[in-house]
């Protein structure tokens, strides 16, 4: 009893603590430390201090996530996300919203490149808005277009937020990444279908961009051919066999560092910087994950999550019941806390549940990933949508609010394709690496 | 500056152990693959993760630190409040990193007292943890200046 009211106090602190602003990995560090201290003594928790910091910290694994990371920063200073953004303008620009249209493809390719939706939105926003404002685009259409195919960058491997998965649920980071691959060019369909619907609705939100001429287009899918090849070759490595998610990303980031030294798009001092940002963006991420590492046994060691999981399965709820309410959870607390801390604090509690009332983990990934997503666009706190705000100055967030909307709705149609359809998230893996045992 | 010094430290850990791992899948492919790459990495990692740290606590021009935050309610607290709620969140790190501090050189003492090391290459585990004890003292000692000194509570 003591320990549940140690448990329900803790959660009380932590979330009083990240709502004054406290930054979110100090907050759990404090409270799960405490937490551990409280209920083990001193001893316990010391010992779990360093041993995890240490542990996480040199984990060979999670090499992945800075990795990634590193890619992701030098396909932005190397340009190849404006080559992504034109060659997918040569393919669907010249249609009615042809350029929004485009702008998603990008971002689905730039996904491919890079594991956080924040920095997919950053960089296609910097891309493709100027280009949509000067053919007329609704501002609306046009930044609520770039915020919600940014979050494809946490969906469409790889994904730092799988990776975070995986280690928290110890599933494999190969199977999680191929799981997203389906969904993420669902979802991806999905976003191009609304803005055509948008466009149809409304013909004068998004008019048809220029026809390009023979020679224009060759020019922009040969431009685009360097940024394609390393997705093709780190992706597809990975998914062939040939690396492991690690080599797939030291690949990646090789490459693309040969790519632009070699086509002089980037200096040693580029390289130097990328490295240094790289390596603070990591540490943040780092950070969460190994104070989610107190945190978690301060949580078991409360019975909390335990006691929730019994309370849920004892309710007489259907699984797919329990399943919508941990999904309505995920959608409040996306509302107004950061996707990646809200994974971090959330999965203890829910993965056991849904494991228990007999859902595949890898399903539940692409769902929550989704979930996520839909947070990264809701108000207040909706990350993407400050991220496009603060390229596209002159548009009020209300109006990019309101503009995500029939992206928000083109998620809840996936969501509930990947219910009535789990294999869309387990067919790839289940066919490259068999099925789980 | 030396958060900075840190920084970089950091950085270059990270694009050594790209192109380690690099050189490793092509000499693999080789037939070669370089020994001990995967020690090497593990190892650099800790360097990446706890090298960025005291540099990601140090607020720049306009006060912003690269920490992860919820912003939610800060519109409608005062500048006293924010005021002491980053000189809170600085004690809070400061502490944290010096019981992290502490107890990882003890690690470091047994590890040196058992002779723990890497797997393939054998690197002695306690000059690693000594190693992110000192990146971890550097942070304690900027978040607890950041606590005290009269411009800290500006920044957090």
């Amino acid at each position: 009893m003591a320990e549940g009211l140690y448990g329900g106090l803790g959660i009380l602190v932590l979330l009083g603590l990240i709502l004054i602003r406290v930054p979110v990995a100090t907050a759990m560090f404090v409270v799960g430390f405490g937490g551990i201290w409280a209920l083990s003594g001193l001893e316990a928790a010391t010992g779990l201090l360093a041993s995890e910091s240490f542990t996480l910290a040199t984990r060979f694994e999670l090499v992945v996530i800075p990795l990634f990371i590193l890619m992701g920063n030098l396909a932005t200073r190397t340009g190849l996300s404006a080559a992504l953004y034109g060659a997918a303008y040569v393919l669907v620009g010249r249609f009615r919203g042809g350029l929004a249209m485009a702008t998603l493809l990008g971002c689905g390719a730039f996904a491919a490149l890079c594991g956080s939706s924040i920095a997919s939105a950053l960089t296609m926003g910097r891309v493709s808005l100027g280009e949509m404002a000067r053919y007329r685009y609704a501002p609306r259409l046009s930044t609520a277009t770039v915020a919600a195919g940014g979050t494809l960058g946490i969906l469409i491997p790889p994904s730092t937020g799988l990776v975070i998965y995986a280690i928290l649920t110890e599933q494999s980071i190969g199977r999680l990444f191929l799981s997203g691959f389906v969904p993420g060019l669902l979802l991806l369909g999905l976003f191009v279908l609304t803005v055509a619907i948008i466009c149809r609705l409304r013909p004068d939100a998004g008019p048809a961009g220029a026809t390009v001429s023979g020679g224009q287009a060759r020019r922009a899918l040969l431009a685009a051919v360097p940024g394609v090849a390393v997705i093709v070759v780190t992706i597809g490595g990975l998914y062939a066999g040939v690396f492991s998610p690690v080599e797939s990303a030291a690949v990646g980031a090789g490459l693309m560092t040969v790519i632009g030294l070699l086509r002089r798009e980037i200096g040693w001092r580029d390289l130097w910087d990328a490295g240094r940002d790289s390596a603070l963006t990591s540490a943040s991420v780092m950070l969460i994950l190994i104070a989610a590492h107190l945190v978690n046994p301060f949580l078991a060691l409360s019975h909390i999550p335990q006691a929730i999981g019994t309370g849920l399965t004892d309710s007489g709820l259907p699984p797919l019941a329990i399943l919508g309410l941990i999904v309505l959870c995920y959608l409040v607390l996306g509302t107004f806390m950061d996707g990646f801390a809200m994974l971090v604090l959330t999965l203890p509690i829910f993965y056991p549940v849904v494991v228990a009332q007999g859902f595949d983990p890898i399903w539940f990934a692409v769902v929550v990933m989704i979930v996520l997503e839909m947070g990264l666009l809701s108000p207040p706190v909706g990350m993407n949508v400050f991220i496009v705000h603060s390229v596209a100055r002159t548009v009020p967030q209300a109006e990019i609010y309101r503009g995500v909307l029939p992206f928000w709705l083109a998620m809840i149609v996936a969501l509930g394709l990947l219910v009535l359809w789990p294999g869309i998230a387990t067919g790839l893996p289940d066919l490259v690496m068999g099925p789980r045992g | 500056m030396i958060e900075r010094l840190c920084g970089r430290v950091a950085g270059a850990a990270l694009l050594a152990v790209a192109g380690l791992l690099l050189l490793d899948v092509l000499g693999r492919a080789a037939g070669h693959p370089l020994f001990g790459a995967q020690d090497l990495a593990e190892m650099a990692m800790m360097v990446i993760v706890f090298g960025a740290v005291p540099l990601l606590q140090r607020p720049d021009a306009e006060g912003r630190d690269a920490q992860i935050r919820v912003d939610l309610l800060s519109w409608i607290m005062p500048p006293a409040l924010r005021r002491g709620v980053d000189r809170l969140s600085s004690m809070l790190a400061a502490l944290i990193w010096a019981a992290l501090c502490w107890t990882l050189c003890d690690a470091a003492a047994l590890s040196s007292l058992l002779s723990l090391s890497s797997n393939i290459l054998g690197l002695p585990r306690a000059g690693f943890q000594y190693l992110m004890a000192g990146f971890v003292a550097l942070a304690g000692i900027g978040a607890m200046v950041r606590a005290v000194s009269p411009m800290g509570a500006k920044n957090g």
